[in-house]
């Protein structure tokens, strides 16, 4: 009977129960709608020789012509190994720092020494990816650097970091780490906040120590967002932060080698024809490959630990 | 349940067919699609005068500029549609679009359906033939010549030329200055003077001189040859066309990065000449002499901007530098006469490489192909409506200096009241250039020079459909093995055996023999 009038309340009458919570979700559905489902019919330009004036019911069907430029190039195998390694080790080292971060920030007991730190660690996040560029050079630069200064202070040969593109990925590392942590720690944070209090208290009354909570309560309880958002990360593996890698990188080829990705190579590639079915065919590859990444991550994750899956 | 999936195939058919409602093309809401031959502006000088009659409203016309709006716009839009509105019944509309998203916002337009009327194309981004060849332009030859008296007159038959793809003109040439003066460098004499530098003659006293002064220098930033870095090592961007008259071979061009072309329409590839060699072995010996920045493939603008207005700069490819900002940052002495503008090897020709740089497009989406004519027209029909729509209102926005120049009006934060760059809708019968222009680079910009030859390629422009998978990824493989030899970076002898083999498998003979096809191609037609 209970079962009965439960399916008898459909959509229509939770939003009619909870007006202003489905309120609150329609900027998020406006946007989804309106930059996710609207756009899929432009997908179909990928095969096509895409034709402003004909559209995409009219232009000319190419096939698999305009994959050509991407898979054909000598840079293909490298870009793709560049940004899936160059994000796995974002995704490695920012979920690591930001973990670390959300439970050391836990065990603070000073709101104002909490609130301070957060803030601070909070801030690299809205410094735009240009200015972080103008930070590096500042720090970097051959004549004028910061480190080279150091170099020289302690009798050491400067080094060009510019023309050294072994160096970058670790740069880059450093970077992404230090300005994505202050935001994914907020995320991690909420969720330890979120864990039920009296399995501390249990778990002080058995005499286990801070370390001991941590390791038996804290991460095994985090580790579902964990790898939600890490599968939500992989899923965008092979889409690299343009604004990062242009702001920084630029157009010195010297370090390509190590620091050029899908993204920055396309763009180089076609900003003088600005073919757009040429950089959509690339898009859905990288698109494809994310949602394959997705779907294998999500049913390894489901088979061994069902809590952390996406669905 | 049959109720819930219903519902659910109806909400996806309304997603679909929302989503498709905007994206039909030009199919149907351009005149030229209507036809199922390619278009013209006859047709669509039939369907706008159908649908903005003279003596009906003002046509609005839209019209997209880069990058920001300036103060007054407001203000003066309304004397000029006031004027506009008048003389032509039609009114602008103009929407600002910042640089970061200017490509993706038209292409976005287009690709859309969205209707407007004119955009500025820049040849170093996307190229007309680029814009023509994707359907993205609207013919405009019959309303040219039907509407456009003034500009015909305004503006030479080698610029239209360069407007001129398979016979059909689809752009309004912005020649706004003297191309000839590609090949020019700025010299300061006052530097030669104080550091006792000689008057270069040759590309090695270039070298030479700037290493003297680098020597003597007592001021914090080094001064660095000048040159344009982000001009991704392509001579007419960066203007090491400077180096290319002392060659044996001058004149040539060099165009897409890739093409070398003689005098008489030959093509061969650029990177592989003795000349670029050449260009390569002076910029490995400007680096290793330390002489160019040694992060010049990362160093940014402002840096760059910084150094040329501090004044600490001797030697400038192209025509750059304030003498404004030198008096107030370094030499308050500066005489107007020391700053030459120079070329090497002065008794050589004078090369116009290409005629035109920007254009102004009619976009394929566009109801009002003949209004926007109309208003080029007007544009260049006199110097009042030039003034107006480019400078603004004299004593409001900009004061005249002599009749010939005039100085912009700012606010207190030294802002511009109104001014539409004369690069984007300039015309050098018209121009009125700023009055603190050094008054030796008045005549080398502003002045036709009688004697100057056009290239047999200068209103040449390479159509990429045809090669688009290797012109892509040419253009990529260019900076990445390319441009770091090229800027002295990295050894030509030590890499550039293996840069050319990866343009070799980018398909650069591939691309060259497309680029000398159309090259023959456009000579016959001009016979």
């Amino acid at each position: 009977m209970n079962r009965q009038i439960k399916a008898k309340r459909g959509f229509v009458w939770h939003i009619r129960r909870h007006p202003y919570r489905y309120l609150l979700l329609l900027p998020a559905i406006t946007y989804t709608f309106l930059f996710g489902y609207c756009t899929y019919p432009y997908i179909i330009i990928a095969f096509q020789k895409f034709n402003y004036r004909s559209g995409i019911f009219n232009s000319e069907f190419v096939g698999l012509k305009n994959f050509e430029f991407f898979f054909k190039s000598n840079a293909a195998a490298t870009v793709i190994g560049n940004t899936l390694k160059l994000n796995l080790l974002f995704i490695l080292f920012t979920t690591v720092a930001s973990v670390t971060v959300a439970i050391l920030l836990n065990e603070v007991r000073s709101r104002l020494f909490m609130r301070v730190n957060q803030s601070l660690m909070l801030f690299p996040h809205y410094i735009s990816w240009v200015v972080v560029g103008y930070m590096l050079y500042g720090f970097f630069s051959t004549e004028y650097g910061v480190v080279n200064q150091i170099l020289k202070m302690a009798g050491m040969d400067s080094v060009n970091w510019y023309s050294t593109a072994s160096a970058w990925p670790s740069i880059l590392v450093i970077m992404k780490v230090w300005k994505g942590t202050g935001m994914d720690a907020v995320i991690y944070l909420a969720s330890i906040t979120g864990i039920d209090a009296t399995l501390y208290e249990a778990a002080e009354i058995d005499g286990a120590n801070r370390w001991q909570q941590i390791r038996s309560i804290t991460i095994p309880l985090l580790m579902p967002t964990v790898c939600i958002l890490t599968l939500l990360s992989i899923g965008k593996i092979m889409f690299g932060d343009f604004g990062m890698f242009y702001a920084i990188i630029g157009d010195n080829g010297v370090l390509y080698p190590t620091t050029d990705i899908i993204d920055t190579y396309v763009f180089r590639a076609l900003r003088q024809t600005g073919n757009p079915s040429q950089a959509m065919a690339v898009g859905l590859f990288q698109s494809l490959i994310g949602f394959i990444m997705v779907f294998g991550s999500n049913k390894l994750v489901n088979r061994f630990f069902p809590d952390g899956a996406l669905y | 349940m049959k109720r819930k999936s219903l519902s659910t195939i109806i909400i996806g058919l309304g997603l679909v067919l929302s989503a498709f409602s905007g994206c039909s093309g030009g199919q149907s809401n351009t005149p030229e699609a209507s036809n199922a031959t390619p278009p013209s502006a006859s047709s669509t000088a039939a369907s706008s005068s159908q649908t903005a009659p003279a003596t009906a409203d003002p046509v609005t016309l839209k019209m997209l500029l880069p990058p920001s709006e300036p103060k007054m716009l407001n203000e003066m839009l309304e004397i000029v549609n006031e004027k506009l509105e008048a003389d032509k019944n039609i009114n602008l509309d103009i929407q600002f679009i910042e640089w970061d998203v200017w490509q993706q916002k038209i292409n976005l337009m287009l690709t859309t359906g969205e209707e407007f009327d004119i955009f500025h194309v820049m040849q170093d981004r996307i190229t007309l033939s680029s814009y023509q060849s994707m359907g993205g332009l609207a013919d405009i030859t019959d309303a040219v010549q039907t509407h456009g008296q003034n500009m015909l007159k305004s503006i030479d038959d080698v610029a239209w030329s360069s407007a001129t793809i398979n016979g059909r003109v689809y752009g309004v040439p912005v020649m706004w200055c003297e191309l000839a003066s590609e090949g020019v460098m700025t010299l300061r004499q006052d530097m030669l003077d104080k550091y006792n530098l000689k008057y270069p003659e040759t590309n090695a006293d270039l070298l030479d001189i700037t290493e003297q002064l680098m020597k003597q220098w007592e001021g914090a930033d080094k001064p660095y040859l000048m040159f344009n870095s982000a001009g991704a090592a392509i001579p007419l961007s960066s203007h090491t066309t400077v180096l290319h008259r002392e060659y044996d071979s001058f004149p040539f061009a060099v165009k897409d990065t890739i093409a070398y072309i003689t005098m008489d329409g030959e093509v061969k590839s650029w990177i592989e000449t003795d000349e670029f060699k050449k260009d390569c072995d002076w910029f490995r010996d400007a680096y290793n002499r330390g002489l160019i920045n040694p992060d010049v493939l990362s160093v940014p603008k402002e840096q760059v901007d910084n150094q040329r207005s501090m004044g600490s700069w001797a030697v400038y490819f192209g025509t750059g530098g304030s003498l404004s900002d030198i008096r107030k940052n370094q030499n308050p002495d500066m005489k107007d006469e020391e700053m030459l503008y120079i070329k090497l090897h002065p008794e050589k020709q004078s090369i116009r490489y290409i005629n035109v740089k920007n254009f102004n497009g009619i976009s394929s989406t566009s109801k009002h192909v003949d209004e926007a004519v109309k208003f080029f027209d007007w544009l260049y029909t006199d110097q009042d409506n030039y003034n107006l729509f480019l400078y603004g209102v004299e004593d409001e926005t900009y004061t005249l200096v002599d009749g010939k120049t005039r100085t912009a009006i700012r606010d207190e934060n030294n802002t511009r009241l109104y001014q539409i760059s004369d690069w984007m809708m300039g015309n050098v019968n018209f121009i009125l250039p700023d009055a603190s222009t050094p008054s030796l680079q008045l005549p080398v910009l502003y002045e036709i020079d009688e004697n100057a030859v056009n290239h047999i390629s200068a209103d040449f422009f390479f159509d990429a459909t045809p090669v688009e998978t290797e012109f892509a990824n040419l253009n990529s493989e260019f900076s990445a093995s390319i441009a770091p030899i090229y800027l002295g970076v990295q050894s030509y002898d030590e890499h550039f055996p293996a840069a050319l083999a990866k343009m070799k498998a980018a398909g650069l003979d591939t691309v060259l023999e497309e680029y000398q096809r159309q090259l023959d191609a456009f000579v016959a037609t001009k016979g």
